[in-house]
């Protein structure tokens, strides 16, 4: 970076020269020529009190980037040019933020951390950085990412238009053209509601965010090849690290204004509503896998590799495999334990499901989501005898699985963020880890030791964020509560206070545990114990106040010294902790794993409750320990074992009532699978994938603007699947604090058994039918939505396709049930859509749907009162739903949403097959 | 109320007092003191987010103060109510009137003041946030405690917006309200939306029907998917049925409309309605914050607007209880007027007021207790509990008492026992 400092009074020169001639009189000026830190001749201030010079953007020749992508860098502050604080004493706590300046472009960040590519200038994401471990860990408080590219635009004056939440420059040949200004963290509560759209420079560009800048340049352009680079300040002293909605968009005269591209590329998305969700979309994809790469460490790899091997070595034997009469015998090993069983009891099993059936269950259990028409006619259609385990390998790979899992690991582990002053028993947002885990099939003795590490990031995603609980007396026992109910299925919670009456565990014990999460001994404070209990109280407080209670393993069955080469750091009582509870020769971590596993895909548990082991008796103990061994043995991995049970024929069974309804373990013989309700996450997702839209949610965050304190303020982003979403927090009652898009989501959500709140960890929801539940899909919005054909859903282009009334009524079908209709089925919804069906098109062309409100309320401004009346109209705005398409007849278009309606109010839609 | 009903919670009473009785000496049970109980068939609590300023409402006190001079003291002047030397704001002339119906409480006290959220949730579960529990909302324990008065209703209706705080915690999904934010449509997904027709709505369940019986005759001994399936026409039944038929508040006389005001009292009225479809338990939130942008957080120079909001309140609530009487129902409904904290007698730089928790104010009404007495005395400036201190726990001991549930009844947190309060004891005197 000297090389830089070195050039900069050179180039400076050259800017100041050039910049000129360029703009016309009457063109709007870039606003590089009034920023007060715009390299004008030094006035006769004192020099002391004198803002440094700013670095001019440094030159990159052409030859230096590869055609066709925008290069982008990521820089953070370089440690040598900062002079050093006292060494901090190590510790889980984020350290106060410095206090420092906000970013400066006479001090960018200097240090390169980070490169990889884009295919436009448009950036809703970039990419994590990760530790060793491949956690989340925070950046420098000041990071400047610099994208450039060789860039060619037709002859001609072109416009060039920055978007950018922070202080962003844009340069051609290391020419400044335009500049936004750099965020700072400001505060603020009443202040005037901006209306963004008289803000944004070009109307007819997607809403201009909130807190977001904009600059305008004209570039004359050559028609040759140039350099566009454009640098990005992301967040600051006290900001969160977010990039917003940052992009350079390029016009010639009249034309819309389009993502900037490099040459070789074609002109990039309309910077629309729907252009920028496409863009913004697939970015998040690529940088998922950009992240993937980067979390992958050979060394870390190896380590756990040895560990498996080791695993493999003192795993306790295996069961003897049971040997059922043929009929019987299924298709892999599950199979031959539930057939024993079956021989025994003298009882059949269900008939394997159709393959239509198979195909929805399958894909339901490992992403979340319904197959596509496509992917049931394509496998209805193949002759192959190994269809079904294609399928499954196909769908393991998919890294939607990860979507699948997450909320599940949500509610297990309490992940609790809060959006605004989390005091409600709050912890960080580790979801995005626990994303990361199954997106990279992370084995789950690997997933155990990385949680219980709470390493990286506390607020932005890394372990860290589990060891957070606001407002609690003794976060690491509540955490310790979670730890041993998740992964040794023994359930601790009454241990809290007082020993547990119906379980054989004493309050020190769990004590014990807390105090290797916080590697030390714990003092217990009164606060922890039951007072006031009387000589006959069922229960016991055997913990004194201030007692001091040692960090060791309590539970003397499963404490194994660890086999040799396990602990990296054997001081470390979290990682013993982990060991222990992994250790490949004790089978309890095992089998709790694939007994939840087991219970996931069939309904029912081996051992149920799944998290409270003592009192409970395993259905098949053989096959628990069968499946327990193939865990330990196979690296700890899940989707190894998930491919067995899927491939088994006991999952590819019919759901039967009797299965549906055993409760005793000699009850669950595995003859059938149980009745399961799609998940609130999967109804939800499968509703928006079904026609394509968008959830429209505001970001989470009561701070879009990024300027309030990072402390007091978090966002949780802009959901795409439902676990992403999070309580919205309005305690408080205010309307201007309602989020009026995201509650349509989030009360269906509610009704299905999401629970806005996760302050304790929960192995299994309420699954139970409430009235709100079809109401809200018959009546509610989020229905209203999901049917509405406007020029968004995918049902209008599904309507307007030329094809016959019979095709379009089986494709719906298809889509929504998985399956064609029935003969009476065919008959009764082309009876609804057959009049009036070759006449539906009008001609009309599709309409951009711009947001009608277009005022934008944060916590800067909540407490005007106009913030208020703008969030309510917002409400209206929502309520009225999406404006129906013009393409079709109105009539026409009221049926087909009425097939619609019917279809996914049907109890056939709710429920696996 | 029948007869038969009210028998049955008179022995009810009895048999908790015979235990009482039971337990003397017996240090086994002394965590559960017997506790007077009232026979309130409903609560409806009004909710004041953002902390009600006591000293410039229910617990006025002569001295006035001056932001400008930054002397502490009450905004307003106190004006005489029906209750003898108990007085309130100005702003307060109709609830003054018929104070003999209120009974003020004016030392409830935490020490949950730096962050709203923290606040509001010790005032709706009465107890500190716990990593461990999710505590139930009083409104949840009530519902889950007494359930509707009527089939078909659900227990607990939440005029405002959601949050996990009002929720029920670990009493499950079904102690848990239903909640709207729009007096005229009622809650999300209960009413047709206003665009389908009755042909349209036919045509849709016609569609619904053949895919209902198909799939119900294939799996009819599923309890899930009966369940189901029940649940489908429940909700259509709903749509027409009386319930739905409370938020059409157009059938009151144009009259009595008035009386309760604006969208605060149009609130409270659809409460009423909601009442005699026998809910249980109604929050409804004051949130008008477009009035002066911070509804009772009254920092700065909201402070200025505060006597809107008091008025709004005095017009709605005193229409309310006025309402309800003529109704007969006062007796049968407890009135509570709450709020996460109090503010101070002193002013912030922006003539506007803090956060202050250790002493301040909440109101009960009717619910058949002994109003027209004042609860608790605070110092000069209102800031301090003089004598009589209501802990959180007291005043939800009260609540819960009022309507018939004991304060130390257990709910079961899974196999873990939690007492309703945390060992909370109703203010006796307030009991016949």
């Amino acid at each position: 970076m000297s090389v830089r400092h070195f050039f900069a009074p050179v180039l400076l020169v050259g800017l100041l020269q050039l910049s000129s001639p360029g703009r016309g009189a009457d063109q709007p000026g870039p606003p590089v020529a009034t920023s007060p830190d715009s390299p004008v001749p030094p006035a006769t201030a004192a020099p002391k009190e004198k803002e440094p010079e700013p670095l001019p953007p440094r030159v990159i020749a052409l030859d230096e980037l590869k055609r066709g992508e925008v290069r982008v860098e990521v820089f953070e502050v370089d440690p040598a040019t900062v002079p050093k604080p006292p060494e901090p004493a190590p510790t889980d706590k984020k350290p106060a933020a410095p206090k420092s300046a906000p970013g400066s472009w006479a001090r960018p960040p200097s240090l390169k951390t980070d490169e990889y590519a884009e295919p436009a200038f448009g950036f809703g994401a970039y990419v994590e950085k990760y530790d060793a471990q491949g956690i989340r860990v925070d950046r420098s408080e000041h990071v400047l990412l610099r994208a450039a590219a060789v860039v060619t635009l037709p002859k001609g004056p072109q416009q060039l238009l920055v978007r950018a939440i922070s202080g962003a420059r844009l340069a051609i040949d290391g020419r400044a053209l335009a500049k936004t200004e750099v965020a700072k963290q400001k505060g603020g509560d009443a202040e005037p509601v901006p209306d963004q759209l008289a803000t944004q420079l070009v109307k007819e560009m997607r809403l201009l965010p909130a807190g977001h800048r904009e600059a305008m340049a004209t570039f004359e352009s050559d028609g040759l090849p140039h350099v566009v680079t454009l640098e990005v300040f992301v967040g600051g002293p006290g900001l969160r690290p977010e990039i917003g909605e940052t992009s350079v968009c390029v016009a010639g005269a009249g034309e819309p204004f389009r993502l900037l591209t490099p040459e070789g590329v074609a002109p990039g998305q309309a910077m629309t509503q729907s252009g920028w969700r496409l863009y913004g979309d697939a970015q998040i994809q690529r940088i998922a896998a950009l992240n993937a790469e980067r979390r992958r460490n050979p060394a870390e790899e190896l380590y756990w590799k040895t560990r498996h091997d080791l695993a493999r070595e003192h795993a306790q034997p295996a069961p003897a495999i049971p040997s059922p009469r043929e009929s019987l015998a299924g298709r892999n090993t599950i199979d031959r334990f539930i057939g024993a069983r079956l021989e025994k009891v003298g009882a059949e099993p269900a008939p394997v499901i159709g393959d239509a059936a198979f195909l929805r269950r399958v894909t339901l259990d490992t992403t979340g989501l319904l197959p596509t028409s496509a992917e049931v006619e394509a496998f209805l259609s193949d002759a192959a005898p190994d269809k079904r385990s294609r399928a499954i390998d196909r769908l393991l790979a998919d890294t939607r699985w990860a979507d699948r899992w997450v909320p599940y690991w949500q509610d297990v582990l309490a992940e609790n963020p809060g959006m605004l002053k989390a005091t409600l028993a709050n912890s960080g947002p580790f979801r995005f880890w626990i994303y990361e885990a199954f997106y990279d099939n992370k084995p789950m003795d690997r997933f155990v030791t990385e949680l219980i590490a709470m390493q990286g990031s506390a607020l932005y995603g890394g372990t860290s964020g589990f060891g957070v609980s606001s407002q609690n007396d003794l976060p690491m026992a509540a955490k310790a509560q979670i730890v041993s109910s998740a992964f040794l299925g023994m359930e601790m919670k009454c241990a809290r206070c007082h020993d547990a009456p119906y379980h054989p565990f004493n309050q020190e014990d769990l004590f014990n545990i807390a105090a290797m999460l916080q590697r030390q001994p714990l003092k217990v404070p009164g606060t922890s114990l039951t007072a006031g209990l009387s000589g006959n109280s069922h229960v016991t407080v055997s913990l004194k106040a201030g007692q001091e209670v040692a960090a060791h393993f309590p539970f003397k069955d499963l404490n194994l010294e660890p086999l040799s080469g396990v602990l990296r750091k054997p001081g470390d009582t979290r990682e013993q902790l982990a060991a222990i509870l992994t250790d490949p020769r004790h089978t309890r971590f095992a089998q709790v794993m694939v007994n939840r596993l087991w219970k996931e895909l069939f309904g029912a548990g081996i051992v149920d409750p799944v998290e409270d082991w003592e009192n409970a008796a395993p259905a098949d103990p053989d096959l628990l320990a069968w499946l327990g061994h193939e865990f330990i043995t196979h690296d700890f991995d899940l989707k190894h074992l998930a491919r067995l049970i899927l491939n088994s024929e006991a999952y590819q069974r019919g759901a039967t009532a009797a299965a549906s309804r055993a409760q005793k373990p000699e009850e669950r013989l595995f003859a059938g699978t149980a009745r399961r309700r799609l998940s609130a996450e999967s109804l939800v997702d499968s509703l928006f994938a079904l026609c394509g839209k968008d959830f429209d949610s505001e970001p989470l965050t009561m701070d879009p603007e990024n300027r309030q304190s990072s402390k007091d303020h978090s966002n949780i982003g802009v959901p795409r699947r439902a676990w992403q979403f999070t309580g919205l927090a309005n305690e408080r009652d205010r309307p201007a604090l309602a989020k009026p898009h995201a509650l349509v989501v989030t009360d269906v959500l509610s009704a299905f058994g999401w629970r806005e709140s996760r302050a304790d960890p929960r192995s299994s929801r309420d699954l139970d039918a409430n009235v709100l539940q079809p109401a809200l899909i018959a009546n509610g919005t989020l229905g209203a939505r999901i049917i509405r054909l406007d020029d968004t859903s995918a049902f209008t282009e599904l309507a307007l396709r030329d094809q016959p009334v019979e095709q379009l009524v089986r494709e719906l079908f298809l889509r929504i049930l998985s399956r064609p209709p029935t003969e009476s089925e065919l008959v009764k919804f082309r009876g609804a859509l057959e009049p009036g069906f070759a006449e539906r098109r009008t001609g009309a062309p599709a309409q951009e749907h711009r947001p009608g409100v277009t005022k934008a309320v944060s916590w800067a401004n909540h407490l005007n009162g106009d913030a208020t009346n703008v969030v309510l109209a917002i409400e209206k705005e929502v309520k009225a739903g999406d404006p129906p398409t013009q393409r079709l007849q109105s009539d026409w278009r009221e049926r087909m949403e009425d097939v619609l309606w019917a279809l996914i109010l049907s109890p056939e839609f709710m429920h696996l097959p | 109320m029948s007869a038969s009903h009210l028998s049955r919670r008179q022995f009810l009473t009895r048999a908790s007092l015979a235990a009482g009785a039971l337990s003397v000496g017996s240090p086994a049970l002394r965590a559960e003191p017997k506790s007077p109980l009232g026979k309130a068939e409903h609560c409806l609590f009004i909710w004041l987010g953002g902390g009600m300023s006591q000293g410039d409402t229910f617990d006025c006190k002569p001295t006035r103060g001056d932001p400008g001079a930054k002397k502490a003291g009450s905004y307003y002047d106190c004006i005489d109510t029906a209750i003898p030397g108990v007085q309130v704001c100005e702003h307060l002339p109709r609830i003054a009137k018929m104070y003999e119906r209120f009974v003020p409480i004016r030392t409830v006290n935490h020490n949950v003041i730096d962050e709203h959220a923290a606040a509001v949730n010790r005032m709706h579960t009465g107890r500190p946030v716990s990593g461990s529990v999710q505590y139930p909302s009083i409104g949840s324990i009530i519902a889950h405690q007494r359930k509707a008065l009527t089939d078909g209703v659900p227990p607990y209706v939440l005029i405002g917006y959601p949050s996990a705080t009002r929720g029920p915690g670990f009493l499950g999904p079904k102690a848990g309200y239903v909640y709207l934010t729009d007096t005229a449509s009622g809650p999300a997904g209960l009413s047709r939306p206003r665009d389908i027709s009755d042909e349209r709505q036919a045509r849709r369940e016609s569609l619904l029907s053949g895919l209902r019986s198909d799939y119900l005759d294939a799996h009819s001994a599923e309890p899930r998917i009966r369940d189901y399936n029940d649940a489908i026409e429940e909700g259509f039944h709903l749509q027409s049925g009386d319930f739905m038929r409370a938020f059409q508040v157009a059938e009151e006389p144009g009259s009595l409309r008035e009386s309760y005001g604006d969208e605060f009292g149009q609130r409270c009225l659809l409460a009423r309605r909601l009442i005699q479809r026998g809910v249980r338990f109604i929050e409804v939130g004051f949130n008008l914050n477009f009035v002066n942008g911070a509804g009772w957080d009254t920092h700065n120079a909201a402070q200025e607007q505060q006597h809107l909001l008091i008025q709004r309140l005095d017009q709605g609530v005193a229409a309310l209880v006025s309402d309800l009487e003529q109704q007969k129902l006062l007796d049968k409904t407890l009135i509570v007027i709450a709020t996460e904290f109090g503010r101070p007698a002193t002013f912030d730089g922006g003539g506007g007021r803090g956060h202050h928790g250790k002493c301040f104010s909440a109101v009960l009404a009717g619910g058949g207790l002994r109003t027209g007495q004042a609860v608790g005395e605070t110092d000069e400036l209102a800031m301090n509990v003089v004598a009589e201190p209501v802990g959180v726990p007291d005043l939800f001991a009260t609540i819960l008492a009022t309507m018939g549930v004991s304060p130390a009844k257990k709910l079961m947190d899974g196999e873990r026992p939690v007492p309703a309060t945390d060992n909370g004891r109703p203010i006796a005197r307030l009991f016949v």
